[in-house]
């Protein structure tokens, strides 16, 4: 499949340096080494090994034959609030993030512009699976958030011939529960349904109901009850129903529950989730500057296979190493716990899980019930985590490294005070 | 007298003209990479894109270049893809004149582009093979990492015949096509039509790289037709109840054009192309509106959404295929030259940015020899997995290797469904072919093993490569 990733890296380089269509403006969009000749004749060097440093050094000789200044501008990235530019070595002036800096450099001249982009590590929470996908944002009396189709998070829970009420009190009772899936024709087809439907509407029915009337009929005690009462939020069609777990609620009109696996297509069946299901799962990503960092894992690398004639290798890897770990970090002041350094490597490319070149120690403790399942890690408890007494003063060390440079990693992780 | 002024003004109007950019890249020819990104484009050079023409053979053997090979996924289309990544990196390597190139690269694009321009068909202008596969309506895909291949040739150099021959050879081959979409339009839900964006982007290309106006009017007719013809991503992205299919809100459990990762990180550029080719601005905000909901309901930390295949939710053990990530890269490289002046655009460059030194090189191992078909942001294993939390690829899909789970990174359904029988845990693994065992200990001492080559290679067949020593010793010499 690499010949279509090999487009990643060249392509990046050529958009490395743009010119604007408009005055001829260098643009230096994308910080990496490199250098180029422009068409008049001006020789731009951006001499940094950025992301490896935090500094961005652009060195632009203007030839004398043009006759006005050239326009240029660097990038200053959107993290980079505390990024200043000088020209010429001279006072470091702060400019905005997410915003291009310019200036001017003279014909006949060059112009030295550093742009030095401070970069400090940040820890950036809400990553994972939203709980607030649950929420449509119009939750009724029961707590419960009605969608159109399937549960957001997926299968359903339970089939029967239920009210919604009964359905609730069944789901809160039920651990594995957050929510339901149920017929009906139409959005505000659930709020009728709740309360007293009106005799007589079942006039409004057509063949389809009373055919599955009729089948319903055959494995529902509540059926008459259904026919009484039943009318918007009445069965239609559906898998057979299953015998029902707990006693009608008196007053209530029924609806019907399918057990869901899969993508519901069909608009009439709606389903009901509790807003509160879950958390988010809000897990913290550790970045610096555009790097983001990852806990480092030992990689264990297995030949599965070897390829002739070169020799080169497909390679499984695993690792010995915990992984568990939710940080002990409060993101709104992460720099105490955090530390940065860098390290002396000798690798030609930046990105080598063997030889990273910078690393973050962190503190973290084990969290000892968050598992795998199907070799990968299960989704990170919701966070911040409640830690247990023992789990509280239980910490050690940690070393998250630049996720580009590791082929086994965590990514993102819980997180619970210090 | 003013009806005749009007018929006037009606046959001599201006012809409608695509928007401008409102930046442009340097000619090809002029980037010169030095330090670190010098370092990662010739181990580029020197590994796997510079073999894969030397020996696989969906390159090597490419019916693209007179083979066999290369029929599968959504056309012949893996060779070109690897054209199309080969040609910049050899046009930068050519100006940057590294130390330590081992492969030819440059010989291997200049045999492919020659080899395609001369069995170009002379009398309709369609390039490479032409034997309808992909099904009607749907084979014009194959060639588009063609045309941007020639483009790139043509613009690294420019000046000389041969970028010449690669512009008259584009223009016969978007007429063509043109031609054919005429009366067989894009397939409803084919590759083609769903990717409609890159083949307008090409004619838009084509035009900036300097034409006739008899040619910019014929880019321009082409631009518009395939527009017309396209897929909604405007109404998908707006979840419209009447269109047939919305952007989904959480993992998709079933194979689909329209929720397909790489797909959607292709048409990320839709608006900047829509834009340029109408001057409408709803459709350049566009491109906002994609990422907001692609960050909200499927977004990671490395920077894009989840998709094997489909799109994967916002589970941190799910993950994102590598062709995703480079197509995302690109989209985002073509929509801030258009979009620049917007508010957000320059949040376009920072999160190209996080891609190229996160999503990227996490799925590509140092040396570059291997990669993965899918990365997690949480990843404790890369092995052979089935069954896998992943849904829609294969259970080998977080290997690094040649080619994991398939051989390219658009599978069509069938391809993807295969499931090896076996299923191998990481506890057990096969035994290592090559004799040379990789386990290594240490965190530290896995970079020297991958550059092991052992010094029986036959070298005569292949003298350009040039084995890089060193000694097993290194498994514990190296520090930290």
């Amino acid at each position: 499949m690499l010949d279509a990733p090999a487009q990643g890296w060249p392509k990046y380089a050529a958009s490395a340096l743009l010119t604007r269509v408009s005055d001829g403006a260098l643009l230096v969009a994308l910080p990496v080494p490199i250098a180029a000749t422009l068409a008049d004749g001006t020789v731009v060097t951006v001499d940094t090994e950025y992301p490896l440093e935090d500094t961005v050094r652009v060195s632009v000789t203007v030839p004398a034959r043009r006759t006005t200044p050239l326009p240029v501008l660097l990038r200053v990235p959107s993290w980079a609030v505390n990024a200043v530019f000088s020209v010429d070595g001279g006072d470091n002036k702060t400019v905005a993030n997410g915003t291009l800096v310019s200036t001017k450099c003279l014909a006949g001249w060059t112009t030295q512009l550093t742009l030095d982009l401070r970069p400090e590590i940040r820890v950036e929470t809400g990553w994972g699976v939203k709980a607030d996908h649950l929420s449509n944002g119009h939750i009724d009396a029961n707590g419960y958030s009605r969608w159109s189709g399937a549960l957001p998070a997926g299968g359903d829970l339970h089939s029967g011939n239920y009210s919604v009420l009964e359905a609730t009190l069944w789901c809160n009772a039920t651990s594995a529960c957050v929510g339901f899936t149920m017929q009906s024709d139409g959005p505000t087809a659930m709020v009728e349904e709740q309360g007293e439907a009106a005799e007589g509407e079942d006039e409004d029915e057509d063949d389809a109901d009373a055919a599955t009337h009729e089948l319903l009929d055959e494995h529902r005690h509540q059926h008459r009850h259904l026919h009484r009462h039943g009318t918007r939020g009445k069965a239609r069609a559906g898998p057979p129903p299953s015998p029902p777990e707990g006693g009608a609620v008196p007053g209530s009109s029924l609806v019907y529950f399918k057990r869901h696996f899969g993508p519901n297509g069909d608009a009439r069946w709606a389903s009901y989730a509790k807003a509160w299901a879950g958390r988010d799962t809000n897990a913290a990503a550790v970045r610096r500057g555009p790097l983001l960092f990852a806990l480092q894992l030992e990689q264990t690398a297995t030949v599965v296979k070897t390829w002739e004639p070169f020799h080169n290798t497909d390679l499984s890897f695993t690792t010995p190493s915990v992984w568990n770990y939710a940080l002990r970090v409060d993101p709104t002041a992460p720099i105490t716990p955090l530390v940065f350094e860098r390290i002396t490597s000798q690798t030609n490319v930046p990105f080598n899980s063997s030889a990273p070149n910078m690393r973050i120690r962190a503190l973290a403790t084990r969290l000892n019930l968050w598992n795998e399942s199907l070799l990968a890690a299960d989704e990170p408890p919701p966070s911040p985590v409640q830690l247990g007494a023992a789990e509280a003063s239980s910490t050690e060390e940690v070393i998250l490294i630049p996720y580009g440079a590791t082929e086994l990693r965590m990514g993102a992780m819980p997180w619970a005070m210090p | 007298m003013e009806v005749l002024v009007l018929a006037t003004l009606t046959l001599y109007a201006p012809p409608p003209t695509l928007s401008p950019t409102l930046y442009k890249p340097l000619p090809l020819g002029s980037y010169r990479a030095s330090g670190w990104l010098l370092g990662q484009l010739t181990q580029q050079a020197n590994t796997l894109s510079g073999h894969l023409n030397l020996f696989w053979a969906d390159v090597q053997d490419s019916v693209w270049v007179g083979g066999k090979s290369d029929k599968s996924g959504a056309g012949h289309e893996r060779g070109p893809y690897w054209l199309n990544g080969l040609v910049p990196l050899v046009a930068i390597l050519n100006a940057s004149k590294p130390t330590g190139l081992n492969v030819h690269v440059a010989k291997q694009v200049d045999e492919w582009i020659v080899y395609i321009l001369d069995h170009q068909n002379a009398t309709t202008g369609w390039l490479g093979p032409d034997d309808g596969l992909g099904g009607k309506g749907d084979d014009y895909w194959s060639a588009w990492n063609v045309v941007a291949a020639l483009l790139q040739y043509a613009d690294a150099k420019r000046g000389t015949p041969i970028a010449a021959r690669c512009m008259d050879s584009v223009l016969a081959h978007i007429a063509e096509a043109s031609r054919r979409m005429k009366t067989t339009p894009l397939k409803d839900g084919g590759w083609s039509q769903n990717r409609w964006q890159d083949w307008v982007y090409l004619c838009e290309w084509t035009a900036d790289m300097g034409v006739t106006e008899a040619q910019r009017r014929m880019l321009y007719e082409a631009s518009q037709l395939a527009f017309g013809q396209r897929w909604d991503w405007q109404r998908y992205y707006a979840q419209d109840s009447t269109f047939a299919h919305q952007f989904p809100e959480k993992n998709v459990p079933d194979w689909t054009m329209y929720d397909h990762g790489v797909n959607n990180a292709m048409g990320l550029k839709w608006g900047a192309v829509a834009y340029r080719l109408t001057g409408d601005p709803t459709y350049l905000a566009e491109i906002d509106k994609m990422l907001a909901m692609q960050d909200r309901y499927q977004g990671q930390p490395y920077g894009m959404f989840s998709a094997d295949e489909v799109f994967g939710g916002r589970a941190l053990n799910r993950g994102i295929e590598l062709c995703a990530v480079v197509e995302q890269m690109y989209s985002l490289e073509v929509a801030f030259r258009v979009g620049a002046e917007l508010p957000s655009a320059v949040s376009w460059l920072d999160r190209l940015e996080t891609l190229a030194f996160n999503a990227l090189p996490a799925t590509i191992s140092a040396d570059m020899w291997q990669h993965q078909y899918l990365q997690q942001a949480n990843e404790i294993t890369a092995c052979v997995t089935d069954p896998h939390v992943w849904q829609q690829d294969g259970p080998d899909s977080t290997l690094f290797g040649v080619e994991p789970n398939f051989g390219c990174c658009t599978a069509n359904f069938n391809q993807v469904r295969r499931r090896p029988q076996r299923l191998s845990h990481c506890a057990d693994p096969p035994s290592p072919s090559g004799g040379f065992p990789l386990v290594s200990p240490l965190v530290g001492s896995l970079w020297c093993p991958l550059w092991w080559v052992p010094s029986g290679v036959p070298s005569g067949g292949f003298p350009l490569v040039s084995p890089l020593v060193c000694s097993t010793q290194c498994h514990t010499d190296l520090p930290l």
